[in-house]
Order: C-alpha cells, then sequence, then structure tokens
C-alpha cells in the first residue's frame, strides 16, 4: 500500500530524495556543477572586466568627445603654428655672415693681407611652404685668397688654425695652396672649407641665450 | 505523473541534498494514528524502533487530525518533526506514515464485483472515479472532492488491467481536502509522505498477511474509536468490507454473524479486534480469537515495546504500536 493516497507529485519528490538512481543523478549532476564552478567564476571574473572596461571606454569616449569639443576653436592656431612650423628648415639654413667676416677678420695674422674672400652656396634644399617652394641651402663654401709674409715654415698654418677655431663645428678643409714669391719675400695663398649650417655659431661669438620653442 | 528529467531538474531537492541527504541511508520512518481522541506516533530507523509515543495531539504543529475543529497553531521555534525526531534521538529527513481515523462518511471503502465495472483497468477506472464517481457507483451524493484508490482483494495497489482471477476490487476514497492538508503539512515539515493508509484498512491488511487462514473462510471486527469495521475474508481475500459508525455497534455484530453463516465460516474463525475500547455486545459464548497486543507478537514473532523517550516517559507495549511497527516495516 505504498504511495497510497500519496499525489503524484509526492511520489515523485520522495522518489528525487530517496530513490538510489535520482540520488546518483544527483550526485553526479552537483559533481559536474561543482567542477564547473571554476570555469564559471573565471567567466564571471572575465565579464566584471569586460564591464570594467566598457564603462572605463565610455568614460575615455566621453572624455575625448569632450577634448575634441574643446579643440575646435583651437584649430586656427595649430594652423598657423604649422605654417610657422614650415618655415624651420629656412631659419635653420640661415647663415650668420656678418659674424662669418668678424671671425675671419679676426682670424687674419699681422703678416698677411687677403685679397678676396667669397661665401658660396653648392647645395640646396628645395621647402615648400605657404606661398611658395623656397631653396635653402644645405652646404656654404668659403674661399679665401691673399698674400702672406713667410717669416715662418708654413706661415698659412697658424691663419688656418685661428680660422677652424671660429667657423661652426664640421667644417672640413677642401684646399689649402700656397706658392712662395721670393721676389719681395711675400707668398700667395688659397683657403677653401665647406661647413653645414647647424645652428651652433657658438665660435663665431654668437651665443644662445635661450632653448628652442619646442614649437 | 511520469518520471522526466527536465521534472527531476525543476524539483531538484538541492536542500535536501546539500543537508547531508544525499550520502545519508536509513532516514528515520515515522507512523503516526490521527484520531480525535489521541494522537500516537511510532518513530524508526530501518528495522529498529526507537520510540512509540501516544498524546500528541496537544503539541503544537501537529498534522492535522480529521474531524478536528481545535487548531493548535503552528510551533513557534521547532517544527513537530523536529520535536519528535529529537525525543528519540533521530536524525535526518523523516518519512511519515499517516492513519488518519475517519468518520464512516469520510472514508469510502467497498468491494466491487469486476464484472458489474465498465472499466477493465484501474487507470480508466481511478479516471472515471475522478471524473464522477456516479459513473461507477450509480448513487453518490457527496458533493466533497475525493482521492481515490483501487487495491485488490489481498489490499494491493492495482495498476494496469485487473487480474483474470480476481473477481473484485476494492475502492477506496478519501476527502481530496482532507489529503491536501496532510500534504501541505508535510511539506512546512521537509519531509516526505510514504503514505496515507485509514487504520480499519492497515488492520485488515495486517490480518490477511500474518493471521487469516488460507484454507477457511473467516471474519474479523475491528473496533476503532470513530468506527466499526467487519470484512469478511475468503483464501485472504476480502470478498465483503463493512463500516459501522460507533453508535450502530450493535447491528454490526448482528451482521457479521449474519453474513458469516451465509459464508460458510465457523465461529471459532470469528476474529475480535479492539483498538479503540471494546464496545460491541459480543456474546458470553463467543469462540472465536481475539486480537491482542500478546497475539501480534507471537504472530509477527516481533516486540511492540519501545525504548524510553529521553527525558523521562514509559516504556509502551500496546497492538496499536505492533500494528505500526508492521506496517512501517511492511512499506519500507
Amino acid at each position: 500500500m505504498k504511495n497510497l493516497f500519496v499525489s503524484p507529485e509526492r511520489v515523485l519528490g520522495r522518489a528525487y530524495r530517496h530513490g538510489p538512481v535520482f540520488r546518483l543523478a544527483a550526485g553526479a549532476l552537483m559533481a559536474t556543477c561543482l567542477l564547473q564552478a571554476p570555469f564559471a567564476l573565471g567567466v564571471f571574473v572575465l565579464w566584471q572586466r569586460h564591464q570594467e572596461l566598457r564603462a572605463q571606454q565610455g568614460v575615455m569616449l566621453a572624455q575625448s568627445r569632450a577634448l575634441q569639443d574643446n579643440l575646435g576653436p583651437l584649430q586656427d592656431v595649430k594652423r598657423k603654428f604649422q605654417q610657422i612650423g614650415e618655415w624651420e628648415p629656412i631659419f635653420r639654413g640661415r647663415l650668420p655672415v656678418s659674424a662669418l667676416l668678424s671671425a675671419i677678420e679676426q682670424a687674419i695674422p699681422e703678416n698677411a693681407v687677403l685679397d678676396s674672400l667669397s661665401i658660396e652656396v653648392d647645395q640646396f634644399e628645395r621647402v615648400a611652404v605657404n606661398g611658395g617652394i623656397y631653396r635653402v641651402p644645405t652646404n656654404y663654401r668659403l674661399f679665401l685668397q691673399g698674400e702672406i709674409r713667410a717669416a715662418v715654415a708654413d706661415p698659412v698654418q697658424a691663419f688656418h688654425e685661428g680660422l677652424l677655431r671660429r667657423l661652426p663645428p664640421g667644417t672640413e678643409e677642401i684646399r689649402r695652396e700656397m706658392k712662395p714669391d721670393h721676389a719681395n719675400g711675400l707668398s700667395s695663398f688659397s683657403l677653401q672649407y665647406a661647413f653645414k649650417p647647424n645652428g651652433n655659431y657658438h665660435g663665431l661669438g654668437l651665443n644662445r641665450t635661450a632653448d628652442p620653442d619646442p614649437l | 505523473m511520469a518520471y522526466s528529467l527536465i521534472h527531476f531538474v525543476r524539483a531538484f531537492p538541492l536542500r535536501y541534498y546539500l543537508g547531508g541527504g544525499l550520502f545519508r541511508n536509513g532516514e528515520p520512518m515515522v507512523a503516526v494514528v490521527l484520531a480525535a481522541e489521541q494522537v500516537s506516533a511510532l518513530v524508526m530507523c530501518g528495522p529498529q524502533v526507537l520510540g512509540y509515543e501516544k498524546g500528541l495531539d496537544n503539541l503544537p504543529d501537529r498534522p492535522p487530525v480529521p474531524g478536528s475543529v481545535r487548531d493548535v497553531g503552528p510551533s513557534v521555534s521547532r517544527t513537530f518533526t523536529a520535536k519528535l525526531l529529537g525525543r528519540w534521538r533521530a536524525r535526518g529527513a523523516a518519512q511519515y506514515v499517516m492513519l488518519p481515523e475517519l468518520a464512516v462518511g469520510d472514508l469510502y471503502c467497498n468491494a466491487h464485483s469486476v464484472s458489474s465495472l465498465r472499466e477493465n483497468d484501474a487507470q480508466s477506472l481511478l479516471e472515471s472515479l475522478a471524473e464522477d464517481p456516479r459513473q461507477v457507483f450509480g448513487a453518490w451524493d457527496e458533493i466533497r472532492e475525493f482521492r481515490w484508490a483501487v487495491l485488490s482483494p489481498g489490499l494491493k495497489l492495482c495498476e494496469g488491467s485487473f487480474d483474470a482471477r480476481e473477481r473484485q476490487v476494492m475502492i477506496v476514497g478519501l476527502p481530496a481536502e482532507y489529503c491536501d492538508q496532510i500534504d501541505s503539512w508535510v511539506e512546512r515539515q521537509q519531509a516526505s509522505l510514504v503514505a496515507i493508509i485509514p487504520p480499519s484498512l492497515a488492520c485488515v491488511k495486517w490480518f490477511l498477511t500474518n493471521l487469516a487462514p488460507e484454507s477457511e473462510p473467516c471474519a474479523l471486527l475491528v473496533e476503532l474509536e470513530q468506527m466499526t469495521v467487519v470484512a469478511i475474508v475468503v483464501e485472504q481475500r476480502i470478498v465483503l468490507f463493512r463500516q459501522y459508525a460507533v453508535d450502530d455497534d450493535d447491528n454490526a455484530w448482528e451482521e457479521l454473524v449474519g453474513h458469516a453463516q451465509g459464508l460458510g465460516v465457523t465461529t471459532r474463525r470469528v476474529y475480535l479486534w479492539s483498538l479503540g475500547g471494546s464496545r460491541c455486545t459480543v456474546p458470553d459464548t463467543f469462540e472465536g480469537v481475539r486480537i491482542t497486543a500478546g497475539l501480534m507478537e507471537q504472530v509477527t514473532d516481533t516486540a511492540a515495546v519501545s525504548r524510553r523517550p529521553k527525558g523521562g516517559g514509559t516504556a509502551e507495549k500496546s497492538a496499536a504500536a505492533c500494528l505500526l511497527r508492521w506496517l512501517v516495516r511492511d512499506l519500507a
């Protein structure tokens, strides 16, 4: 008379509690769920991390939009700065000729006379800026010719060393010639140098007064 | 209701399993007699009797007693089950066998001839009874819903087609409302329900199993608190089953004698069992057998003496305890 007047729902409920097959199934089910726990935990942590990143992304997007909005009025200023920045190679390629002449004047020894002096540009860079295309010198050549009284064995050497101390760093000597003339005790000489406008004109007596503007 | 994986997952008793039920065996079984006068319970764990206790009708949160208007209310702290199991030092979730003593009008139990039924199997008979009992009985003026069961004359649950050898089936019905009350109570106790068996059926089942002679017809009269039951048994099968109200006891004895003579039952094969007090006027020349606790112990070869409960109390020895013990063992 087992299960007499017991509703089918209760009969099933009792079978689930006490039936060996259902207990075995429940044990297997619970064990399976338990084994899935680390995976589920990992998924949960990843999901939480994803949610945090999404929230962070949303905040950053909002900040980006705010910055873009703030950047709008500055676009015109930025464009002008870009135009100014285009002139940077032109300014960098300038050579302070007066300072160079002053340095040569100071370097000429007392027993020498300078006949001719020429500064030439032998290499150019084409720079396109707002308003046209400009040829900017990238290499200068300096030619010196004159006469010197030969009091010592190599009288041009002192002149040459004095010039090198004053000319921009990296200056190369291209040619140095001397032709002795025993008639009046004078010797003619010619010197040729090549240098690049690198902005360092300390030897010419031009000192930097401040750091360059990063713009 | 058939088993299904989906239902198993939906009704998964997780709390029970996590509470240790998954690995626990031998959970206590509690058989409770629910009479209007007295509520008694037998607690067993496996084959061992832990205790038998009477006078539980005053405990809060006791099971619903049929016909009782007194409501003792729910327990404040511990449930009825927790208290009962605690007294007898039992652990685990209880499995209840309820024996409600119903009035004659609340219990339908009768033997029906298979040939007089239109249905050929128990399932269709139960469906007809659930739909409208008048399709089966003809006359049925009860307006309440009933839960029905179909039993063989040997009081076993019928399943499938009726056995061709059986000429009769027993149809038993209980008020569905009361069964629902029991269901709800068991649910509240977080226990499970094994069966709801009226004591009259339990007594007759015990008699059929242990005492009814195979070769001779016999008659049984059981006196319960709410009713008197008469059963005529032939070849260990019930051929007649009658219930009488308490104030109709004399008719019960007279009808028993009349049916017994008609079916050839000898006077020595009349059995008298008084579980709710002796009320019938039995003649002094009664030659039959009185079923007592001693006889039950002798027949079933078991002792109906329980241990003393924790914290005092007296050891019990009674026919009811012996019946409950046999019933629980039979159902386990």
